[in-house]
C-alpha cells in the first residue's frame, strides 16, 4: 500500500518536531486513516525500544591495544621525524639557498647599474689578474657585473618556481 | 595529544560504526585500531569546523567501506552510496542463535538492527545510541538532511518488519 503522508514528515511527527498547522492537519488525517494511526503506534513502540537498547561493551584488550598502539605511533611521530619531514626541510633549504642566491645576484646587478662610476674607487685591481687589458678597475667592475647578472638570470626560472611552490605550500597548511 | 583520552572518548562510538557495517566479526579488532591509527595520523588536518566526534565518525566509517572493499567480504562493493545499500548480517551468528533460544531480549533486537541495510541502521544507531543530530548523520555519511529523517523513519520501519516477521513481536510490547 502506497503512504498517504510522506516519509520525513511522519519521522517528525513522530519525533514532535511537527508544529503548528502542519501537526494540525497530520493529526487531522492520523483522525481519518487507522493505517497510518496504527504505523504511528508501533513506530513510536520500536524507537522505544531501539532507544533502550544497551550497545554491547567494547572488548577491554581491543582499547588497551589502541592505547598502546597509539601512544607507541605518537611517541615515534615526537621523537625520529619520519622521512618525509626530512625531505621536506632538505627541500625547504635548496629553496631558500636558490632564492637567497637570486636575491644577491638581483642586487649585485642593480649596484653594478646604479653605482657604476663609485665602484671604481675601491674595486681591487682584478684585470691584471684576469688578463684584461685596458683601464683596470672600470673594465674589472663591469666584468664582475656582467658575471653576477648572468648568474642572476640564470637563476630566476628556479626563483619563480620555488617562489610558488612556498606559496602554494604555505596555503595548503 | 592525550592518545589514551582519543580512544577512551570514543571508543563506543567507533565500535558501534564497526558492529553495524562489517560482517567479519573476526576482522573488528583489527578494524578497531585502524580506525584510531587514521584518526592519529589525520589529526593534523582536523580543521574544528565539526565536532571532533562527528569527524572521527566519519573516519571510522570510511575506514570500514575499505576494508570490506578490500576483503570484498562475499559482497560486491562499488562506491561508498552502494556499499551503505548492503547489509552486513544476512544470516543468524551461532552467538545470536544461542541468545536467540534463551530469551535474550536486547540481543534478538540488537540482531534484527544488524540485518538493516547499512544506510538505515547507521542512522539508527547513531541517532538513538549516540544521541547524534542529523546534521552530524548527513555529514558522516555525505547524505542531504532530509534523506537521514527519510532513512531514520524507513529504518524503524523495516527494523519492525523484520522484529514481525522474526515472530519477535514481544520485543516491542
Amino acid at each position: 500500500m502506497e503512504p498517504c503522508l510522506d516519509d520525513v514528515l511522519r519521522w517528525d511527527y513522530l519525533n514532535g518536531a511537527l508544529r503548528g498547522g502542519d501537526r494540525a492537519l497530520f493529526e487531522e488525517h492520523l483522525g481519518a486513516c487507522p493505517a497510518c494511526r496504527r504505523e504511528i503506534d508501533e513506530l513510536r513502540k520500536t524507537a522505544a525500544a531501539v532507544a533502550g537498547l544497551t550497545p554491547p561493551a567494547v572488548p577491554a584488550a581491543w582499547t588497551a591495544a589502541a592505547k598502546d598502539r597509539l601512544r607507541a605511533k605518537a611517541l615515534a611521530a615526537a621523537v625520529v621525524p619520519s622521512g618525509p619531514v626530512l625531505a621536506r626541510r632538505r627541500t625547504n633549504v635548496f629553496q631558500y639557498a636558490a632564492i637567497a642566491a637570486g636575491v644577491t645576484g638581483g642586487l649585485a646587478l642593480l649596484f653594478g647599474l646604479v653605482m657604476g662610476n663609485p665602484v671604481r674607487s675601491w674595486l681591487p685591481d682584478l684585470s691584471a689578474a684576469l688578463g684584461i687589458p685596458g683601464p683596470s678597475a672600470a673594465r674589472t667592475a663591469r666584468f664582475v657585473v656582467w658575471i653576477l647578472s648572468l648568474h642572476a638570470l640564470l637563476l630566476v626560472p628556479s626563483i619563480i618556481d620555488n617562489v610558488y611552490r612556498l606559496v602554494t605550500r604555505g596555503g595548503r597548511k | 595529544m592525550d592518545t589514551d583520552r582519543l580512544v577512551e572518548d570514543h571508543k563506543k562510538l567507533v565500535y558501534h560504526v564497526i558492529h553495524r557495517t562489517v560482517r567479519d566479526r573476526a576482522a573488528h579488532e583489527e578494524i578497531f585500531q585502524e580506525v584510531f591509527l587514521n584518526v592519529l595520523e589525520s589529526l593534523p588536518r582536523f580543521e574544528g569546523r565539526s565536532k571532533l566526534s562527528t569527524w572521527i565518525a566519519s573516519i571510522a566509517v570510511h575506514t570500514c567501506y575499505k576494508f570490506v572493499q578490500k576483503a570484498r567480504e562475499r559482497e560486491r562493493v562499488g562506491s561508498f552510496a552502494d556499499w551503505l545499500e548492503g547489509r552486513p548480517e544476512p544470516g543468524v551468528p551461532p552467538d545470536v542463535q544461542e541468545s536467540l533460544e534463551k530469551g535474550d531480549l536486547k540481543r534478538r533486537l540488537e540482531w534484527h538492527l544488524a540485518k538493516l541495510p547499512r544506510k538505515h541502521a547507521l542512522p539508527v544507531t547513531l541517532f538513538y545510541l549516540e544521541g547524534m543530530s542529523y546534521r552530524e548523520i548527513a555529514e558522516i555519511l555525505e547524505i542531504p538532511l532530509g534523506t537521514v529523517k527519510s532513512h531514520l523513519f524507513r529504518g524503524l520501519k523495516e527494523l519492525r518488519k523484520s522484529i514481525e516477521g522474526g515472530g519477535d513481536g514481544t520485543l516491542l510490547g
